[in-house]
């Protein structure tokens, strides 16, 4: 059984379709990136899991409660942060978490400071939230998500205003929930974080689900692909003048290096080339299919055909 | 429950830990706890502005000094000179008057005879003008005669015949201060009073008789009239009864303070309160406004309130038990003082609105909204926990402010007074309940306005989230029926419209201890049966229902889209 479970959920704001039959899943110890472009719908699906905003149509379920039927129970085990996590400014760090321990009721006082410590908030817990600055706020967000040890994790655009050892710090957050068995989902539009963080992404755009893959099968080179190689030769004018006399692509030189886009087969073919005329090969780079380009390829070219898929 | 009471906590914490709030409830409580003490410190300067001249030579003195100040005034303005010395004589006149009743063993101005010292420095003064300015000299002199302090008509045998009647005066009322007999007073007083009774008694038979002839309107109401009269008669008689039976000497007590206000309605029964008819009451100009029906039943309605006045009076001197009310002084009275000091809830009214308009809407404002909405628990029940929050903070500081109603006149004053009852009439009997139920219940009545207001803010902030339209509008609210008795005050037909509404009866305290209610006494009559303290009741109650209603259906249903 997913964690996380959302059926064909529909939302219209003011006459405007803001989400058109959204479905997909987070699975226990999986940490799913939810991508897309500014507007296009994820703080909304988010806000809807989490009960900020009413299903119009479909169905959520959380740990196989319905958000709509049994919110209480539903929502008993789900941390999150939503856009900025605003906090009480004139209480403490402490206050705020207890608080919201208070809310979920059982929280002992040990488990709360065990939560700061591994915030690293413990020297600036009793200070008022009004003086922290953005960073601290974050992790003292990420402390209330994480204090009742929920077994789903929402977070929206968790790493705004963390420095890059806080993203880290994160990032090992999150594996360690993964690993203990939680459902992570993780909005954002910094593609480079989604990549190192997420095992599985799904994209919307307009308020349509695009594409739900794992991160292999979408930065995955299809047999036939053209990747930009990197040959880093012992004689590259050499190279260059036998690649002419070839029907193949133009190359330019980089360095020492010629770069020329070619398919897995085709490499091949010119390290062979290059054995045959003695040219020594110091190494052959193919460039990394980035989530970035996986993304570009997904919203603009494929975007119509993948999105009919993912509504299904 | 015990979620709800949790939260509650939770909101306890974040509401006290503001500090304008913080602030603002110890200044509040503050305020409120030592209210007592204002009213009480307000009465203590004016007894000491209106004290002075108490005693006969502190008097004497006092006219002594104004003499001599037109003394020295002739010297600078001779021309003036004639009206000067009829002054003199008039100020010095009084001194020795006053001196006079000293040397004859009268030691204050403020007793029984006060009326009689009265006449009778009067008497002399006017014996003394005769004598000096008037017996011998061409009268009227054209320049002088306005200077005159008593009435001359310039009339030789007029003049000395009012002479002697003054001298007359004096030595009558010289006798009688002498004498010092206040019950004999009183007997003589209610002698000749018995003699008018029986006057009236036979006026009423003559117009029985005629009324018997020639039944119109006009004859049968002169008979009506004329029995109320007589009921005043009847009441002045059986209130100088009482003094003599039970031997009620003359002086400060509430005893006496009871025996005045019952004199006072006894002679407003036998002047005041005459119905007219129809053709009258046209004729009068009276009519702006009222119908006939409604001026009958004012009348009517201000008639049964003296009546009913005269019974609890009665009720409470013979049972020896004083009415709280009866001093004008909250000095006399710690139970006057308590509950006069009740009108000070409205500062609870105005801080829970403070609070309630800022409750849900700031949660709005600051996002910190969508940390709060997130956790397990249903939105009705965060809802309820704010609700119960700013209403059990109120009713702590009602209850808070009630204790401080009893413990601080009990200091002020002395605790004694609380252990006398409330008197209240149902019908004709006359009921009491211990003085802290009714004052608690006075306090509690009053808490349903202030339920009222906040509930009012509260709702306004759950639906416009907007804190400052949510506080204008229900300090408006708290303030509405001083605003609709303004308002009733130029237009007789726009204060019916408004009895129909709420506005009214915001103040439920105004309705429901009707006795020293200004809005009560200007509705006399006047109010349809639909102005009435229950259904003021049902209002708030209804309205507070329907607005918890829609607050809780909105906010459940309502989308944080922000």
């Amino acid at each position: 059984m997913p964690v996380l479970d959302i059926r064909s959920i529909c939302k219209t704001i003011s006459g405007r379709k803001i989400l058109d039959q959204i479905s997909f899943t987070v699975d226990s110890g999986e940490i799913v990136g939810f991508l897309g472009p500014n507007g296009s719908g994820k703080t909304t699906t988010i806000k809807m899991i989490m009960g900020l905003l009413s299903i119009d149509e479909g169905e959520i379920f959380i740990n196989g409660c319905s958000v709509k039927k049994e919110f209480e129970k539903a929502l008993c085990r789900v941390g999150g942060i939503i856009e900025n996590p605003e906090m009480y400014g004139h209480l403490s760090g402490w206050t705020n978490l207890k608080m919201f321990a208070n809310m979920h009721g059982n929280i002992s006082e040990e488990t709360i400071e065990e939560t700061v410590r591994m915030v690293h908030l413990e020297d600036r817990i009793s200070d008022k939230v009004r003086r922290y600055s953005l960073g601290m706020r974050q992790r003292l967000g990420v402390a209330q998500a994480v204090l009742h040890e929920p077994n789903l994790l929402i977070l929206d655009e968790p790493t705004n205003g963390l420095d890059p050892e806080g993203i880290k710090e994160l990032r090992d957050t999150l594996r360690s929930f993964a690993e203990k068995g939680a459902g992570v989902l993780v909005s954002s539009h910094l593609l480079a974080e989604m990549q190192l963080m997420c095992d599985r992404v799904c994209i919307i755009e307009k308020g349509r689900l695009i594409a739900k893959q794992s991160l292999r099968d979408l930065t995955e080179v299809q047999a036939g692909e053209l990747l930009s190689y990197h040959f880093d030769v012992g004689e590259p004018e050499h190279f260059v003048q036998l690649l002419r006399q070839m029907p193949a692509p133009e190359p330019r030189m980089e360095g020492s290096s010629v770069v020329l886009p070619a398919t897995r087969e085709k490499a091949a073919e010119l390290v062979r080339l290059l054995v045959e005329h003695q040219i020594p090969v110091y190494g052959l780079y193919p460039e990394q299919k980035s989530l970035e380009t996986a993304y570009l390829e997904v919203t603009k070219g494929l975007s119509h055909m993948v999105g009919t898929e993912g509504g299904q | 429950m015990k979620k709800i009471l949790c939260l509650t906590r939770n909101e306890y914490v974040k509401q006290l830990k503001k500090p304008s709030i913080l602030v603002l409830l110890i200044v509040l409580s503050a305020i409120l706890f030592f209210s007592p003490l204002f009213w009480a410190g307000i009465e203590k300067l004016n007894e000491v502005s209106m004290s002075g001249y108490d005693t006969p030579s502190e008097r004497a003195e006092n006219r002594r000094e104004v003499a001599e100040y037109y003394q020295d005034t002739i010297v600078e303005n001779p021309e003036e000179q004639s009206f000067f010395e009829i002054q003199i004589t008039y100020f010095l006149t009084q001194a020795q008057a006053y001196e006079q009743l000293a040397q004859a063993g009268l030691t204050t101005l403020r007793d029984w005879r006060s009326s009689m010292i009265n006449a009778y420095v009067e008497a002399c003064g006017q014996v003394a003008e005769y004598e000096a300015h008037v017996k011998d000299r061409p009268f009227p002199a054209p320049s002088d005669s306005y200077h005159f302090m008593y009435g001359w008509t310039g009339d030789v045998q007029a003049d000395a015949e009012s002479y002697q009647i003054a001298l007359q005066t004096r030595d009558e009322n010289y006798r009688e201060i002498v004498k010092n007999d206040y019950f004999g007073y009183i007997r003589q007083l209610r002698d000749n009073y018995r003699q008018e009774w029986d006057a009236a008694k036979q006026d009423l038979e003559r117009l029985k008789a005629t009324a018997a002839e020639n039944d119109t309107e006009e004859n049968l109401l002169a008979v009506e009239n004329q029995e109320w009269v007589l009921r005043g008669y009847e009441s002045e008689d059986a209130r100088l009864s009482m003094i003599l039976e039970r031997q009620i000497a003359f002086d400060d007590s509430w005893k006496n303070k009871t025996l005045s206000l019952w004199e006072q309605n006894a002679v407003n029964m036998q002047h005041d309160y005459q119905l007219m008819s129809y053709a009258e009451f046209s004729q009068s100009g009276r009519q702006s406004g009222i119908t006939y029906e409604e001026y009958r039943n004012s009348v009517l309605e201000s008639r049964s309130k003296l009546t009913d006045e005269i019974t609890l009076y009665c009720y409470s001197l013979e049972h020896d038990t004083p009415l709280y009310n009866v001093s004008d002084s909250v000095l006399d009275s710690a139970r006057l003082l308590s509950s006069k000091s009740v009108g000070c809830l409205i500062l609870v009214t105005l801080f829970g609105i403070i609070l309630a308009s800022g409750i849900v809407s700031k949660e709005f404002s600051s996002g910190t909204v969508r940390l709060l909405l997130i956790r397990p628990v249903k939105r009705w029940k965060i809802l309820l926990s704010k609700y119960l929050m700013v209403l059990s903070l109120c009713l702590g500081l009602t209850l808070l402010t009630y204790g401080a109603y009893l413990l601080l006149p009990s200091v002020l004053l002395g605790g004694s007074d609380f252990a006398n009852p409330y008197l209240y009439l149902v019908g004709e009997t006359v009921f009491q309940v211990p003085f802290p139920l009714y004052l608690l219940g006075q306090v509690m009545i009053t808490f349903l306005s202030v339920a009222f207001c906040v509930t009012f803010a509260f709702f306004l902030s759950t639906l416009s989230r907007n804190t400052a339209l949510a506080a204008i509008l229900s300090a408006g609210l708290a303030f509405s029926p001083l605003f609709c008795v303004i308002l009733s005050l130029f237009h007789t037909t726009l204060m019916k419209i408004l009895l129909w509404t709420p506005f009214f009866y915001v103040d439920l305290s105004y309705w429901v201890f009707g006795e020293e209610s200004l809005l009560l006494s200007m509705f006399n009559g006047q109010m349809d049966a639909f102005a009435h303290p229950g259904v003021g009741m049902a209002w708030l109650v209804l309205l507070t229902i329907g607005m918890l209603v829609g607050s809780f259906t909105f906010f459940r249903k309502h989308d944080v889209k922000n």
